[in-house]
Protein backbone atom coordinates (compact mmCIF):
# COMPACT_ATOMS: atom_id res chain seq x y z
CA UNK A 1 0.00 0.00 0.00
CA UNK A 2 1.69 3.56 -1.06
CA UNK A 3 2.58 5.48 2.05
CA UNK A 4 3.12 9.27 0.16
CA UNK A 5 1.13 10.42 -2.35
CA UNK A 6 2.25 9.36 -5.52
CA UNK A 7 1.92 9.66 -9.37
CA UNK A 8 0.70 6.36 -10.71
CA UNK A 9 1.98 5.54 -14.21
CA UNK A 10 2.88 2.50 -16.32
CA UNK A 11 5.93 2.02 -13.85
CA UNK A 12 4.02 2.73 -10.67
CA UNK A 13 0.53 0.67 -11.47
CA UNK A 14 1.71 -1.80 -9.46
CA UNK A 15 1.37 0.16 -6.31
CA UNK A 16 -1.45 0.57 -5.70
CA UNK A 17 -2.66 -3.07 -7.00
CA UNK A 18 -3.58 -6.29 -4.39
CA UNK A 19 -4.52 -9.57 -4.84
CA UNK A 20 -5.77 -12.07 -1.76
CA UNK A 21 -6.60 -15.20 -3.20
CA UNK A 22 -7.73 -16.62 -0.07
CA UNK A 23 -10.56 -14.62 0.36
CA UNK A 24 -11.13 -14.07 -3.38
CA UNK A 25 -10.81 -10.38 -3.03
CA UNK A 26 -9.00 -7.73 -5.95
CA UNK A 27 -7.95 -4.88 -4.64
CA UNK A 28 -7.26 -1.30 -6.00
CA UNK A 29 -6.33 1.50 -3.03
CA UNK A 30 -6.06 4.63 -4.68
CA UNK A 31 -5.97 6.32 -1.28
CA UNK A 32 -2.80 8.35 -1.63
CA UNK A 33 -2.72 9.28 -5.27
CA UNK A 34 -1.90 12.48 -6.43
CA UNK A 35 -2.45 11.75 -10.39
CA UNK A 36 -2.96 9.04 -12.75
CA UNK A 37 -2.15 9.37 -16.29
CA UNK A 38 -3.88 7.38 -19.07
CA UNK A 39 -1.62 4.43 -18.90
CA UNK A 40 -2.15 3.95 -15.57
CA UNK A 41 -6.07 4.41 -16.20
CA UNK A 42 -6.00 1.73 -18.82
CA UNK A 43 -4.29 -0.32 -16.27
CA UNK A 44 -6.75 -0.02 -13.55
CA UNK A 45 -9.29 -1.01 -16.26
CA UNK A 46 -7.97 -4.05 -17.20
CA UNK A 47 -6.81 -4.82 -13.92
CA UNK A 48 -10.35 -4.66 -12.82
CA UNK A 49 -11.76 -6.99 -15.52
CA UNK A 50 -9.32 -9.56 -15.15
CA UNK A 51 -10.28 -10.05 -11.48
CA UNK A 52 -14.11 -9.95 -12.50
CA UNK A 53 -13.71 -12.59 -15.35
CA UNK A 54 -11.95 -14.77 -12.44
CA UNK A 55 -14.93 -14.40 -10.03
CA UNK A 56 -12.60 -12.27 -7.20
CA UNK A 57 -14.86 -9.65 -5.38
CA UNK A 58 -13.39 -6.17 -6.66
CA UNK A 59 -13.13 -3.34 -4.04
CA UNK A 60 -11.85 -0.22 -4.60
CA UNK A 61 -10.68 2.24 -2.43
CA UNK A 62 -10.87 6.37 -3.95
CA UNK A 63 -8.23 9.10 -3.53
CA UNK A 64 -8.70 11.05 -1.22
CA UNK A 65 -7.80 14.34 -2.90
CA UNK A 66 -11.22 15.65 -4.60
CA UNK A 67 -9.10 16.94 -7.83
CA UNK A 68 -8.27 13.23 -8.60
CA UNK A 69 -11.66 11.73 -7.95
CA UNK A 70 -12.73 14.73 -9.65
CA UNK A 71 -10.38 13.59 -12.81
CA UNK A 72 -11.33 9.76 -12.17
CA UNK A 73 -15.14 10.50 -12.46
CA UNK A 74 -14.47 12.77 -15.84
CA UNK A 75 -12.74 10.36 -17.17
CA UNK A 76 -15.42 7.74 -17.36
CA UNK A 77 -14.06 5.18 -14.56
CA UNK A 78 -17.00 5.05 -13.14
CA UNK A 79 -18.89 3.63 -16.41
CA UNK A 80 -16.13 0.59 -15.84
CA UNK A 81 -16.45 0.00 -12.30
CA UNK A 82 -20.30 -0.03 -12.65
CA UNK A 83 -20.10 -2.62 -15.89
CA UNK A 84 -17.70 -4.76 -13.61
CA UNK A 85 -20.07 -4.24 -10.35
CA UNK A 86 -17.15 -2.83 -8.09
CA UNK A 87 -17.62 -2.26 -4.62
CA UNK A 88 -16.41 1.55 -3.90
CA UNK A 89 -15.14 2.92 -0.90
CA UNK A 90 -15.79 6.16 -1.61
CA UNK A 91 -17.97 8.57 -4.15
CA UNK A 92 -16.85 9.72 -7.39
CA UNK A 93 -18.33 13.16 -7.70
CA UNK A 94 -20.48 14.30 -11.05
CA UNK A 95 -18.41 16.68 -12.67
CA UNK A 96 -19.73 19.29 -15.38
CA UNK A 97 -17.44 18.01 -18.99
CA UNK A 98 -16.58 21.18 -20.06
CA UNK A 99 -15.54 20.78 -24.13
CA UNK A 100 -12.42 19.37 -23.49
CA UNK A 101 -12.12 17.24 -26.67
CA UNK A 102 -8.86 18.55 -27.84
CA UNK A 103 -7.13 17.45 -24.73
CA UNK A 104 -8.27 13.78 -23.61
CA UNK A 105 -10.34 11.12 -24.62
CA UNK A 106 -12.03 9.33 -21.85
CA UNK A 107 -11.63 5.67 -20.39
CA UNK A 108 -13.73 3.65 -23.45
CA UNK A 109 -14.75 0.04 -24.20
CA UNK A 110 -14.64 -1.73 -27.38
CA UNK A 111 -15.57 -5.64 -28.32
CA UNK A 112 -14.95 -6.03 -31.78
CA UNK A 113 -13.36 -4.12 -35.01
CA UNK A 114 -16.12 -1.38 -35.73
CA UNK A 115 -15.87 -0.47 -32.32
CA UNK A 116 -11.47 -0.09 -32.70
CA UNK A 117 -11.99 1.31 -36.37
CA UNK A 118 -14.44 3.87 -34.19
CA UNK A 119 -11.70 4.01 -31.69
CA UNK A 120 -9.00 4.97 -34.15
CA UNK A 121 -11.18 7.53 -35.73
CA UNK A 122 -12.29 8.98 -32.86
CA UNK A 123 -8.75 9.65 -31.91
CA UNK A 124 -8.00 11.40 -35.17
CA UNK A 125 -11.10 13.63 -35.08
CA UNK A 126 -10.28 14.60 -31.05
CA UNK A 127 -6.73 14.89 -31.65
CA UNK A 128 -6.22 16.46 -35.30
CA UNK A 129 -5.29 19.65 -35.05
CA UNK A 130 -3.88 19.22 -31.32
CA UNK A 131 -0.74 18.27 -32.28
CA UNK A 132 2.29 17.76 -35.18
CA UNK A 133 -0.04 15.71 -38.27
CA UNK A 134 3.33 13.42 -37.84
CA UNK A 135 1.82 12.43 -34.33
CA UNK A 136 -1.68 12.45 -34.91
CA UNK A 137 -1.24 9.88 -37.74
CA UNK A 138 1.41 8.11 -35.63
CA UNK A 139 -1.62 8.03 -32.90
CA UNK A 140 -3.95 7.16 -35.44
CA UNK A 141 -2.21 4.02 -36.36
CA UNK A 142 -1.13 2.57 -33.06
CA UNK A 143 -4.64 2.98 -31.93
CA UNK A 144 -5.99 1.02 -34.83
CA UNK A 145 -3.58 -1.29 -34.88
CA UNK A 146 -3.17 -2.24 -30.99
CA UNK A 147 -7.13 -2.07 -30.78
CA UNK A 148 -7.53 -4.97 -33.96
CA UNK A 149 -4.55 -7.07 -31.58
CA UNK A 150 -7.00 -6.93 -28.98
CA UNK A 151 -9.92 -7.77 -31.30
CA UNK A 152 -7.58 -10.70 -33.50
CA UNK A 153 -4.86 -11.93 -31.03
CA UNK A 154 -6.19 -11.40 -27.06
CA UNK A 155 -8.85 -13.87 -26.47
CA UNK A 156 -9.83 -11.27 -24.15
CA UNK A 157 -14.14 -11.61 -23.31
CA UNK A 158 -14.26 -8.26 -21.57
CA UNK A 159 -12.45 -6.65 -25.00
CA UNK A 160 -10.25 -3.70 -24.83
CA UNK A 161 -9.98 -0.26 -23.52
CA UNK A 162 -8.40 2.91 -24.52
CA UNK A 163 -7.63 6.09 -22.90
CA UNK A 164 -6.01 8.92 -24.38
CA UNK A 165 -4.89 12.50 -22.95
CA UNK A 166 -2.68 15.77 -23.87
CA UNK A 167 -0.39 16.75 -20.81
CA UNK A 168 0.96 20.58 -20.08
CA UNK A 169 -0.65 22.12 -22.46
CA UNK A 170 1.31 25.56 -24.29
CA UNK A 171 4.17 24.63 -23.00
CA UNK A 172 7.38 23.25 -24.64
CA UNK A 173 7.13 19.77 -23.37
CA UNK A 174 3.29 19.15 -24.39
CA UNK A 175 2.68 15.86 -25.04
CA UNK A 176 -0.03 13.02 -25.05
CA UNK A 177 -0.40 9.30 -23.88
CA UNK A 178 -2.23 6.81 -25.54
CA UNK A 179 -3.21 3.76 -24.17
CA UNK A 180 -4.40 0.61 -25.07
CA UNK A 181 -5.02 -3.06 -23.18
CA UNK A 182 -7.12 -5.82 -22.12
CA UNK A 183 -7.85 -8.53 -19.83
CA UNK A 184 -6.89 -12.05 -22.47
CA UNK A 185 -4.34 -14.12 -22.65
CA UNK A 186 -0.69 -12.11 -23.05
CA UNK A 187 1.23 -12.02 -25.59
CA UNK A 188 3.05 -15.02 -24.57
CA UNK A 189 0.28 -17.27 -24.95
CA UNK A 190 -0.67 -15.83 -27.97
CA UNK A 191 2.99 -16.63 -29.74
CA UNK A 192 3.11 -19.89 -28.36
CA UNK A 193 1.44 -22.44 -30.42
CA UNK A 194 3.70 -21.15 -33.35
CA UNK A 195 7.03 -19.87 -31.57
CA UNK A 196 6.41 -22.38 -28.18
CA UNK A 197 7.52 -21.52 -24.33
CA UNK A 198 9.16 -18.59 -23.64
CA UNK A 199 9.15 -16.08 -20.61
CA UNK A 200 6.91 -13.20 -20.93
CA UNK A 201 10.09 -10.55 -21.10
CA UNK A 202 10.88 -12.78 -24.24
CA UNK A 203 7.54 -12.69 -25.77
CA UNK A 204 7.53 -9.27 -25.89
CA UNK A 205 10.58 -8.56 -27.38
CA UNK A 206 9.38 -11.10 -30.02
CA UNK A 207 6.43 -9.37 -30.70
CA UNK A 208 8.44 -6.33 -31.65
CA UNK A 209 10.07 -7.64 -34.27
CA UNK A 210 9.10 -7.15 -37.81
CA UNK A 211 6.68 -9.94 -39.59
CA UNK A 212 6.19 -11.89 -35.72
CA UNK A 213 2.99 -13.17 -35.37
CA UNK A 214 0.75 -15.98 -34.14
CA UNK A 215 -1.03 -15.86 -37.53
CA UNK A 216 1.75 -17.40 -40.35
CA UNK A 217 0.99 -14.98 -42.86
CA UNK A 218 3.53 -13.03 -44.59
CA UNK A 219 1.72 -9.84 -44.38
CA UNK A 220 1.38 -10.09 -40.72
CA UNK A 221 3.39 -8.93 -37.42
CA UNK A 222 3.49 -4.93 -38.75
CA UNK A 223 1.65 -3.79 -36.02
CA UNK A 224 3.53 -3.68 -32.70
CA UNK A 225 7.13 -2.99 -34.63
CA UNK A 226 5.47 0.08 -36.63
CA UNK A 227 4.48 1.60 -33.86
CA UNK A 228 7.76 1.08 -31.65
CA UNK A 229 9.45 2.42 -34.69
CA UNK A 230 7.30 5.32 -35.51
CA UNK A 231 6.64 5.77 -31.41
CA UNK A 232 10.96 6.06 -31.45
CA UNK A 233 11.19 7.88 -34.67
CA UNK A 234 9.33 11.13 -32.91
CA UNK A 235 11.40 10.86 -29.87
CA UNK A 236 8.29 9.08 -27.74
CA UNK A 237 8.18 6.25 -25.73
CA UNK A 238 6.65 2.96 -25.98
CA UNK A 239 5.69 0.81 -22.66
CA UNK A 240 4.65 -3.28 -22.92
CA UNK A 241 3.11 -4.88 -19.97
CA UNK A 242 2.19 -8.43 -20.58
CA UNK A 243 2.45 -11.11 -17.58
CA UNK A 244 5.19 -10.54 -15.56
CA UNK A 245 7.04 -7.94 -17.69
CA UNK A 246 7.11 -4.40 -18.44
CA UNK A 247 9.06 -3.18 -21.39
CA UNK A 248 10.00 0.15 -21.64
CA UNK A 249 11.28 1.98 -25.33
CA UNK A 250 12.61 4.69 -26.28
CA UNK A 251 14.58 6.02 -29.30
CA UNK A 252 17.97 5.57 -27.08
CA UNK A 253 17.29 2.97 -24.55
CA UNK A 254 15.18 -0.09 -23.81
CA UNK A 255 14.62 -2.47 -20.36
CA UNK A 256 12.39 -4.47 -18.88
CA UNK A 257 11.34 -4.63 -15.18
CA UNK A 258 9.54 -7.22 -13.31
CA UNK A 259 6.22 -6.35 -12.43
CA UNK A 260 3.36 -8.45 -11.02
CA UNK A 261 1.25 -10.83 -12.73
CA UNK A 262 -1.86 -8.90 -14.90
CA UNK A 263 -3.13 -11.03 -17.35
CA UNK A 264 -3.47 -9.65 -20.63
CA UNK A 265 -1.29 -6.58 -22.35
CA UNK A 266 -1.31 -3.27 -21.79
CA UNK A 267 0.28 -1.13 -24.78
CA UNK A 268 0.95 2.59 -24.01
CA UNK A 269 2.83 5.64 -26.51
CA UNK A 270 3.70 8.84 -25.10
CA UNK A 271 4.82 11.28 -27.90
CA UNK A 272 5.81 14.88 -27.90
CA UNK A 273 2.78 16.82 -29.74
CA UNK A 274 5.38 19.14 -31.79
CA UNK A 275 8.69 16.78 -31.96
CA UNK A 276 10.46 19.17 -34.61
CA UNK A 277 10.10 22.02 -32.86
CA UNK B 1 -11.25 -1.39 -64.64
CA UNK B 2 -12.78 -1.39 -61.04
CA UNK B 3 -12.37 1.47 -59.04
CA UNK B 4 -12.73 1.37 -55.52
CA UNK B 5 -13.33 4.66 -53.19
CA UNK B 6 -11.54 4.62 -49.93
CA UNK B 7 -12.93 6.90 -47.00
CA UNK B 8 -11.65 9.61 -44.72
CA UNK B 9 -10.05 7.48 -42.21
CA UNK B 10 -9.10 3.74 -42.39
CA UNK B 11 -7.96 1.05 -39.77
CA UNK B 12 -8.96 -2.49 -39.64
CA UNK B 13 -8.54 -5.62 -41.88
CA UNK B 14 -12.05 -5.88 -41.45
CA UNK B 15 -12.70 -2.65 -43.63
CA UNK B 16 -10.07 -3.22 -46.45
CA UNK B 17 -12.28 -6.70 -46.67
CA UNK B 18 -15.74 -4.53 -46.98
CA UNK B 19 -14.41 -2.17 -49.61
CA UNK B 20 -13.09 -4.70 -51.72
CA UNK B 21 -15.85 -7.33 -50.92
CA UNK B 22 -17.70 -6.31 -54.48
CA UNK B 23 -14.95 -6.84 -55.92
CA UNK B 24 -15.17 -10.89 -58.18
CA UNK B 25 -13.32 -13.52 -56.93
CA UNK B 26 -11.13 -13.78 -59.87
CA UNK B 27 -9.23 -10.43 -61.05
CA UNK B 28 -7.17 -12.71 -63.89
CA UNK B 29 -6.27 -9.51 -66.12
CA UNK B 30 -8.38 -6.48 -64.28
CA UNK B 31 -7.06 -3.47 -62.99
CA UNK B 32 -8.19 -2.09 -59.62
CA UNK B 33 -7.73 1.30 -58.95
CA UNK B 34 -8.40 3.00 -54.99
CA UNK B 35 -9.13 6.64 -55.57
CA UNK B 36 -7.53 7.51 -51.94
CA UNK B 37 -8.46 11.22 -52.93
CA UNK B 38 -10.54 11.61 -49.12
CA UNK B 39 -8.37 9.36 -47.19
CA UNK B 40 -6.17 11.05 -44.57
CA UNK B 41 -4.69 7.89 -42.55
CA UNK B 42 -4.68 4.77 -42.54
CA UNK B 43 -2.90 2.02 -40.84
CA UNK B 44 -0.16 -0.54 -42.01
CA UNK B 45 -3.17 -3.69 -41.26
CA UNK B 46 -5.76 -2.15 -43.63
CA UNK B 47 -3.15 -1.11 -46.64
CA UNK B 48 -1.74 -5.01 -46.72
CA UNK B 49 -5.19 -6.58 -46.26
CA UNK B 50 -6.01 -4.45 -49.15
CA UNK B 51 -2.99 -5.27 -51.28
CA UNK B 52 -3.43 -8.82 -50.14
CA UNK B 53 -7.67 -8.90 -50.97
CA UNK B 54 -6.52 -7.65 -54.60
CA UNK B 55 -3.21 -8.75 -55.92
CA UNK B 56 -3.19 -12.44 -53.86
CA UNK B 57 -6.54 -13.48 -53.46
CA UNK B 58 -8.39 -12.33 -56.63
CA UNK B 59 -5.07 -12.02 -58.79
CA UNK B 60 -5.23 -8.95 -59.68
CA UNK B 61 -3.68 -7.75 -62.94
CA UNK B 62 -2.54 -4.63 -61.16
CA UNK B 63 -3.87 -2.39 -58.15
CA UNK B 64 -3.60 1.87 -58.89
CA UNK B 65 -3.36 3.85 -55.39
CA UNK B 66 -4.48 6.99 -56.58
CA UNK B 67 -4.37 10.33 -54.70
CA UNK B 68 -3.16 8.87 -51.29
CA UNK B 69 -1.10 10.71 -48.71
CA UNK B 70 2.18 9.71 -48.93
CA UNK B 71 2.13 7.62 -45.31
CA UNK B 72 -0.49 5.30 -47.46
CA UNK B 73 1.55 5.23 -50.50
CA UNK B 74 4.46 4.09 -47.87
CA UNK B 75 2.79 1.30 -46.31
CA UNK B 76 1.16 -0.35 -50.10
CA UNK B 77 4.82 -0.56 -51.23
CA UNK B 78 5.61 -2.25 -48.05
CA UNK B 79 2.71 -4.10 -47.97
CA UNK B 80 3.32 -5.21 -51.91
CA UNK B 81 6.67 -6.35 -51.71
CA UNK B 82 6.46 -8.18 -48.12
CA UNK B 83 3.99 -10.51 -50.56
CA UNK B 84 5.77 -10.19 -53.49
CA UNK B 85 3.56 -8.25 -55.59
CA UNK B 86 5.34 -5.09 -55.41
CA UNK B 87 5.66 -5.22 -59.62
CA UNK B 88 1.82 -5.14 -59.76
CA UNK B 89 1.30 -2.22 -57.28
CA UNK B 90 1.73 1.57 -58.91
CA UNK B 91 1.17 4.63 -57.46
CA UNK B 92 -1.12 7.28 -59.27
Amino acid sequence: MPTARHALDAVTLDDVLSLDLDRGVASLDLARTAFVDAYALTGLACFVASAARDGLVVRVVLPEDPDVRSWLSRMHLADVLEAFDVHVVGDLPRVIERDRRDALIELQRFKDAHGSDRLASFVWERLEGGADGEVVNQLFEATGELGANVVEHAGSPSGGFVTAQRYKAGTSDERIIVAVGDAGIGIRESLRPRFGDMTDDTAIRRAVQWHVSRVPDEGRGQGLPGIVDGVRGLNGTVWIRSGVALRTITRRRQMTVGVSRLPGTIVGARLPCRPGR
Amino acid sequence: MSTLIAPKLVSSRDQARELTASLPGDLSGTVVMVDCSALQASTPSFVDELVKAVLVDRRGRHLVIKAAPERTVELARRAAQNRGVGDRLEIG
